[in-house]
Order: C-alpha cells, then structure tokens, then sequence
C-alpha cells in the first residue's frame, strides 16, 4: 500500500511538473506547441520512472548514510526513459549536444521537484509522529 | 478505571490481571510498559554478568556479529543474537529500525526527516539513531498511525 502511494505521488507531481515546464517553454517559444500526444507520451514515460522509482525502493541494496549514491541511482533511473523513450523512440528533442543538455537540465528540475515535495511530506509525517510522542508522553504510556 | 492493588506475604510473585471491554491504544501502551517491566536482559560488560531492566535499554545494536545494550550512558555486551531479542521484544516498546538496531520508541524525544524517507530519531539522552525507510511504516504504526 506504502508503495502504491509512493507511486502515485511520484508519478502525479513529476508529470504535473514536465507538463507546466513544458508548457512554459511552449509559452516562450522555445518548444514545438504541446499537444495531446505529447501528454499522453508524458504520462507514460513518467509511469515508467514511476515504477522504477518503486522497484529501486523495494529492491535497492543502499546502506549509504546519508542517501547520495541512492539519490545518484534514483536520478539514473529518471535519464534512462527520459534518454531511451522519450528522446529515442517519441523523439521529443533532437539527439544533439544541445538537445541532450536541455533535457537533462528539465530532469534534474523535475526530479528535485518531485524530492522537494516528498521531502514536504515526510516532514508531515515526522511532525505526526512527533505529536504521537508528546501525546505519549503526557498521558504517562 | 478501577485499580486494586493486594498486598501481602503470601503472593510469590507479582501478578497482574486487566480486564477490559476494548483494548484501546492507551490501554495496549500500559501493556507494552508492564511487558517491558517484566522483562529484563543478562549483559556482561568488563567480564561481570549483569542483569539489565529493559526500560533502562535505549537500543540494541548489532556490531561485528556483537550485540551491544546501550543505556542512557553505558554500553554493554548481550549474549543474545538480534533476531533473537527482536522475538522476545514483541509487543513492547522496542521495535527493529535498521538491519543492525533494535530501538526502544518510549525513549525516543522526537524524530526529523532525512533525504530518502529515512527519520533521525533523537533519544532522551540525546543520541541520535537512524531509522531506515523499510522500518519507518512499522514505526509509525508504534505510535498508531497507519
């Protein structure tokens, strides 16, 4: 259930970000006009980053302190369908340095966007927890 | 609630019955206390065996194939193995937060997030032990929140 909710929450705030990223380089006219093809293809690529998110939660083997080489892997697996699917195969830009460059600029907005927000969340989470402690503590249990 | 409590010579050992329509989750809280205070754990430190009241442990951690206690100020060896202490720690306040820790929740004075839904749990003696993202749900549900 955890991980459903990781998920959706991955897939929902990184496909809300590409789309108004997007959207805004659209407005300045730095991109071809978004179209519903275009977001169809967004969705989908980010369900696949979705799910490897989840599948690099369930099965990653870091046990590194302070979480870099994990986030370097989670950022890993953001490139590989962003360069694979989208690049090489929906040809959202052109292969050049250029194009390679913007594009791995749009992933790493995206991808803090997405920590960012998670991040927001498990600070919820704390503050519950904290409360529960205090809770505890007043009643003497 | 109705507390009565018997004194007297001829009761070998302590004995406490509660009886209650709806375990509720203060009432499963006392229960995990008097479980805690039932229990006690044999350690060694500096080649003397000594026998640790559980509610003075802030956590058990697993060193080199070595359990270690550690007290407010105090660190001991434990014969027993992890896996072991996490059986016979169920349902009480100590609860498995990373491969290599067990930790009491009822010494815990708040918790912080760190990168990787990890948390930091910041102990009353102001240690600070780490809880792994696998371990945060089944944490979470200690202070029973789901």
């Amino acid at each position: 259930m955890r991980r459903l909710g990781l998920f959706f929450s991955i897939d929902c705030i990184s496909f809300t970000c590409l789309t108004v990223m997007y959207a805004l380089l659209d407005l300045g006219g730095l991109v071809p006009p978004i179209g519903r093809t275009l977001i169809v293809q967004f969705f989908l690529v980010d369900s696949i980053i979705a799910a490897l998110q989840v599948l690099l939660d369930r099965f990653s083997p870091m046990k590194d302190k302070m979480g870099y080489k994990l986030m370097a892997l989670q950022f890993l697996f953001v490139l590989l369908p962003v360069f694979c699917i989208g690049g090489l195969v929906f040809a959202w830009f052109p292969l050049n340095l250029e194009g390679v460059v913007y594009a791995f600029l749009i992933c790493l907005v995206v991808y803090w966007a997405v920590i960012g927000l998670l991040i927001v969340k498990y600070r919820a989470d704390a503050n519950e927890i904290n409360k529960a402690i205090q809770d505890r503590r007043k009643n003497g249990t | 609630m109705k507390l009565h409590i018997e004194q007297s010579n001829e009761a070998d050992e302590v004995e406490i019955t509660i009886k209650c329509g709806i375990m509720d989750e203060r009432l499963a809280a006392l229960v995990r206390q008097i479980q805690l205070y039932t229990f006690s754990v044999p350690v060694q430190k500096e080649n003397q065996s000594l026998t640790l009241p559980l509610e003075d442990v802030f956590y058990f951690e697993s060193v080199d194939e070595k359990t270690f206690a550690y007290t407010a100020d105090d660190v001991f060896t434990c014969a027993l193995r992890l896996y072991e202490l996490e059986q016979t720690l169920d349902k009480t306040t100590f609860i498995r937060v990373s491969k290599a820790c067990i930790l009491n929740t009822a010494r815990v004075q708040s918790v912080s997030p760190l990168l990787g839904a990890r948390l930091e749990a910041l102990l009353d003696n102001r240690e600070k032990v780490l809880i792994n993202r696998h371990y945060v749900p089944a944490f979470k549900a200690q202070f029973g929140i789901l």
